[in-house]
């Protein structure tokens, strides 16, 4: 990777993961960039010659991001040097529903029939039947089928938890 | 979050639906057993490259379709979701509406604290002109020459919030003079 070839490609990936990262992990961000970078370069796929799409650098961004949520999640402990804030870990705002629907939830959810249980969790994340159907390879009416039918069963098993839609 | 959450560059496959069916059905299954991947496959789903994924195609069809439906005078248009229940969504958020008045050559949307935008601009069939990010203002001065006189421009608003979140406006058409 030649020199203004390295700027360009930091430069898209700086961009796309600013787009990516939940703003709690901002302070981050130059880290998940490196890291980004090292992905890139690691990348066997890729021919050396040619620059990465720009697709591909969203990918690596976006799976630098996670790596780094899912690192911070599995160290909950404080380092010693926590009290230098520039070093403080950034603060996950996720944490315990006081309510309990979240653990309600994913309870309810282990209990549906396993289709009913894919669709109903992605349209958790905010997919639509559409984008369901696209992602299982299913046709639209079934994703569709499948969420309405998966969510009357989260709503009833909810209900049998106390909660009221 | 386990052990043995799928890397996440499969959960972006499966968000952009390049995984094989065996796979995506295996990953999707993971997904919705942890609340970690739930999220990891929220924010795959929120900043795809509109290029990069087929159903971003399909909402550019269904920009369309809705286009199409004002210009034959539709009366009723419904999106044929299911009708479930909102509150258990997790991405429920405040919505973005147009402020702008017609030939106003600045696009203008209702504002969310805190949050920066980007701005998708595209010619009514659908030709992507010019995306604008890291915009901090909920207003964007569309570029002189950008299109031919009288020619509609379609533009959608998605908006990142202080938290992370990420909402997604509807397809706004406004006709040029």
């Amino acid at each position: 990777m030649t020199s203004p070839d390295y700027a360009e490609i930091r430069g898209r990936l700086v961009r796309a993961v600013r787009q990516v990262c939940p703003g709690w992990l901002r302070g981050r961000a130059e880290d998940i960039v490196q890291n980004a970078l090292v992905k890139l370069l690691q990348g066997s796929a890729r021919e050396a010659s040619t620059p990465p799409a720009a697709s591909y650098l969203w990918r690596v961004a976006y799976s630098a991001t996670v790596d780094e949520i899912r690192r911070l999640r599995r160290r909950p402990e404080v380092p010693w040097d926590a009290e230098d804030p520039g070093r403080a870990e950034p603060a996950d705002p996720s944490g315990t529903d006081p309510s309990g629907l979240d653990d309600a939830v994913d309870a309810c959810l282990r209990g549906l029939l396993e289709p009913r249980r894919i669709a109903v969790g992605l349209h958790l994340a905010g997919f639509s039947a559409k984008e369901i159907a696209v992602s299982l390879h299913w046709t639209d009416k079934a994703a569709r089928n499948l969420v309405f039918r998966g969510m009357v069963d989260l709503r009833t098993c909810l209900s049998g938890k106390g909660f009221r839609a | 979050m386990s052990e043995d959450c799928p890397a996440p560059a499969e959960i972006w496959d499966l968000a952009s639906g390049t995984l094989d069916a065996d796979r995506a059905r295996a990953v999707a299954l993971h997904v919705a057993d942890c609340r970690s991947c739930r999220e990891a496959a929220a924010l795959a789903r929120e900043v795809l490259p509109p290029r990069s994924s087929s159903f971003r195609t399909a909402w550019w069809t269904a920009a369309a379709a809705a286009v199409a439906a004002v210009a034959l005078g539709a009366w009723f248009w419904r999106a044929p979701e299911p009708a479930v229940a909102p509150i258990f969504r997790l991405d429920a958020a405040p919505t973005i509406e147009s402020l702008g008045a017609p030939g106003d050559p600045v696009l203008r949307w209702t504002p969310i604290e805190g949050a920066t935008y980007a701005v998708t601009l595209a010619r009514a069939d659908l030709t992507v002109l010019e995306v604008r990010g890291g915009l901090a203002v909920p207003e964007l001065a569309v570029p002189p020459g950008i299109l031919a006189p009288g020619e509609p421009l379609l533009w959608q608003v998605v908006a990142r919030t202080a938290d992370g979140r990420t909402i997604r406006s509807r397809t706004f058409r406004v006709a040029r003079e």
